[in-house]
């Protein structure tokens, strides 16, 4: 038989189940716009009844912990999908500044810049002997070399802006781990302590391990005592209980540009996702290839225009010079090199039109050379320079395109998974609102009940007492 | 499933963000007339759009040469029409001189006009066009015939521009063509014995000067069929290239511009679209059992 002391207690019990109840509530709502966030319940459950003569007797609410709501394989998801929308998000952007060199839906550039060469040429052709139009054929072929130098430049400035970002993305990279195994201690120490659950220390873990993922493609593991592994590549350790492991970018002759190391391990070719394997791709696999798509083309115009010219005869009957810097050896670096031979800049009556000495209207050379235009000098003999050009700036368009899908796929499907993450796991203000009357009503019933248990007291007290 | 507000407005961030690039292609479509702004948004289109300009200035450039072909052409003509009436005008002059008898002051008046016919010629066989000699074979800088009595100093040598991928024309004739031939005497020569003839009153040496000439005015007439030719023949070559140039103008356009009834539709209902997820997404805020609370 319950006793009203028994009842004080019942109320008092209630009212700090409430109050506990309450103050999840607000922390809920304090948090819902707080990334990483998992919303917490008050688990309740029943006290322990007491044995009376008339049975078991209830002895009111207990509170038996403080829980977080989370979808462990949602959880894992997310993290296995933030390394392609990484990489996908970073190449886009790097392509998107290879696009804005070869955009010549807006610009003039090399295409129009060859043509308007040959075309100088071809006029020359028509009046060999007229210096104004030497001078256009200097002035073209200068734009057109500028050109082939800006290009490269702005291809190189691309790679470098993708090793840069190489570095400090395996400085973001070492930060997080460090901070992540500090958490992994924390939340070892709390769980191994009092606290069954240290969800806060766990959002905050989650939400970094989340961030990591956007960088470099990982694997992660949950031990028993609560400490995350994580692992990056082919099994590199990067997290370990409360130790991390860095990265190290390393510069790598001869180009200079870091490779990624695990220890002493170069792992470059084991970085498959996220922003660092994005700017990897774009540094090592993209835009190399443009360039040696560049360099091909300058080192054959270069190479052909010599050709034809060192046969020809200028306006001073001189023959056998280059009209380009000549370019010898591999054509890497050949669009950077691209210039008009200073010879030729001094005096433009050296560039050869005629293809005899003492005949200045013998317009041969400036003819074939204004043919070069269409001949099929590229791709082993299939494509003239500027089916050449085209195709190059298709491939560039082509990546881009590919690289931008790719990026709305993996975008939408990282928008979902954080939706059903959310469905899980965020603050509802309705569910919030609901719980903060059911506790207040708690509260209210429970204070009431102890004013009737008090009310019964002091009519014992003032009845029986005197 | 269980909806909260962070979904709401992250998917309405999404929703926002697809109108307004929505908006913002239309928009760059009407105000500039372009359908592809980058090489991403149609890869093929650009690539065949920068092999369309390529060609288009090769036709460009083919146009220009044709146009200084044609205009030196038709210099070059005008110079042999000349040409033909100053020996037709020698013949007659030559033909008088038969009928005069032996009237000594005509006959010099006569011999004097041939002489300046024959200073006509050869002003008209050092003609330059655009500072060039257009008789002097590839020595263009060279004078064909400085004087009446030199010989050719020019060469022999023609010059062809291309007109097209596959044509080539011949823009100038050699003045030893002209002026000689594979007669034993050049133009001059006959025109300087055609002179001492007529004051000679050596009507044979007239009359076999005259056939001279008749045949020095039959081979320019030759010659200038053959520019009158190059010059027809350029010039359909430059007709050609213009409807080909605007063919390739029409497929650039097909390719590359906007369809502006297409693009003014679409940023209508990128726009329509744009206010309803704002007006829809203004009431994601407003909806909370919160702000039903006492």
């Amino acid at each position: 038989m319950g006793t009203l002391w028994g009842s004080f207690y019942i109320g008092l019990r209630s009212l700090n189940a409430s109050q506990t109840g309450l103050s999840v509530t607000g922390n809920n709502i304090a948090n819902v716009n707080t990334p990483g966030y998992s919303r917490q319940h008050a688990v309740l459950t029943e006290a322990l009844s007491i044995r009376t003569a008339v049975g078991a007797m209830g002895t009111g609410v207990d509170v038996q912990s403080v829980l977080a709501i989370r979808d462990r394989f949602l959880e894992y998801r997310l993290v296995q999908q933030g390394p392609q929308q990484g990489r996908e998000e970073t190449l886009s952007a790097a392509l998107s500044a290879v696009e804005a060199v070869f955009n010549e839906t807006q610009t003039s550039g090399i295409q129009s810049a060859m043509s308007a060469f040959f075309s100088a040429y071809s006029a020359l052709a028509s009046q060999p002997e007229n210096m104004s139009l030497r001078t256009d054929v200097l002035t073209k072929a200068q734009q057109m070399a500028a050109l082939f130098r800006s290009h490269s430049a702005a291809l190189e400035e691309v790679q470098l802006g993708s090793d840069r970002a190489v570095s400090s993305i395996v400085s973001d990279i070492n930060a997080l781990t460090a901070q992540i195994a500090d958490l992994n201690q924390e939340v070892v120490q709390m769980e191994s302590g009092s606290i069954p659950s240290a969800n806060d220390l766990r959002d905050q873990r989650d939400e970094l391990v989340r961030q990591l993922s956007k960088m470099v493609n990982i694997a992660v593991t949950e031990t028993e005592n609560g400490a995350v592994t994580i692992s990056a590549g082919s099994g590199r350790l990067l997290v370990a209980g409360n130790r991390s492991y860095d990265l190290t970018a390393v510069a790598q002759p001869p180009s200079g540009f870091k490779n990624i190391f695990s220890g002493t391990t170069d792992i470059t070719a084991e970085i498959t996702g996220g922003t660092l394997a994005g700017n990897i791709l774009a540094r090592d696999t993209y835009v190399p290839a443009y360039l040696s798509q560049l360099d091909t083309l300058a080192a054959q115009v270069g190479s052909d225009v010599n050709a034809l010219h060192t046969t020809g005869y200028g306006m001073n009957n001189l023959t056998g010079f280059d009209f380009f810097v000549p370019w010898v050896g591999p054509v890497t670096g050949a669009a950077a090199a691209f210039d008009v031979d200073p010879a030729i800049v001094a005096d433009v009556n050296r560039i050869a039109t005629g293809s005899a000495i003492n005949q200045p209207g013998n317009n041969d050379i400036a003819t074939q050379m204004a043919d070069l235009a269409t001949a099929l000098n590229m791709s082993g003999g299939t494509a003239s320079y500027s089916n050449y050009y085209a195709n190059l700036t298709f491939n560039v368009g082509e990546d881009l395109s590919r690289a931008t899908d790719n990026l709305e796929i993996e975008s939408a499907i990282l928008t979902q998974l954080q939706n059903q993450r959310d469905a899980v796991s965020a603050v509802s203000l309705d569910e919030e609102a609901a719980a903060m009357i059911q506790f207040q009503r708690q509260y209210q019933a429970g204070a009431q009940f102890l004013r009737v248990i008090d009310d019964l007291t002091e009519f014992v007290i003032n009845t029986f007492g005197s | 499933m269980r909806v909260v507000a962070t979904m709401q407005y992250r998917n309405l961030l999404d929703d926002l963000a697809q109108q307004k690039e929505r908006m913002d292609i239309a928009q760059r479509q009407i105000s500039t007339g372009l359908r592809v702004f980058g090489l991403k948004e149609d890869p093929l289109a650009a690539g065949e759009i920068s092999n369309l300009e390529a060609q288009e200035a090769l036709v460009d450039r083919f146009i220009h040469t044709a146009d200084n072909a044609v205009a030196k052409l038709n210099y070059t003509d005008a110079v042999f029409s000349q040409l033909l009436n100053i020996v037709t005008s020698a013949m007659t002059t030559g033909a008088a001189a038969l009928n005069l008898n032996t009237d000594p002051a005509s006959r010099q008046a006569l011999a004097d006009r041939v002489a300046a016919l024959r200073e006509e010629v050869l002003a008209n066989a050092n003609a330059k066009h655009q500072g060039s000699y257009i008789f002097s074979g590839t020595a263009t800088l060279t004078q064909p015939y400085p004087t009446s009595a030199s010989a050719y100093q020019g060469d022999p040598n023609a010059i062809y521009v291309r007109a097209d991928e596959t044509t080539v024309v011949q823009t100038n004739i050699p003045g030893d063509q002209i002026f000689q031939g594979t007669d034993p005497l050049n133009v001059f020569e006959y025109f300087t014995d055609l002179q001492a003839d007529i004051l000679a009153n050596d009507t044979v040496g007239i009359n076999q000067n005259i056939q001279a000439l008749q045949g020095v005015f039959d081979r320019m007439n030759a010659l200038h069929t053959v520019v009158g030719n190059a010059t027809s023949q350029v010039n359909m070559i430059k007709e050609r290239l213009g409807s080909g140039k605007l063919e390739n103008q029409t497929l650039q356009s097909k390719l590359g511009s906007a369809n502006l009834a297409e693009a003014i539709t679409d940023m209508t209902l990128a726009q329509t679209g744009l206010e309803a997820t704002l007006q829809s997404g203004a009431q994601i805020a407003r909806l909370s059992l919160i702000d039903f609370l006492s």
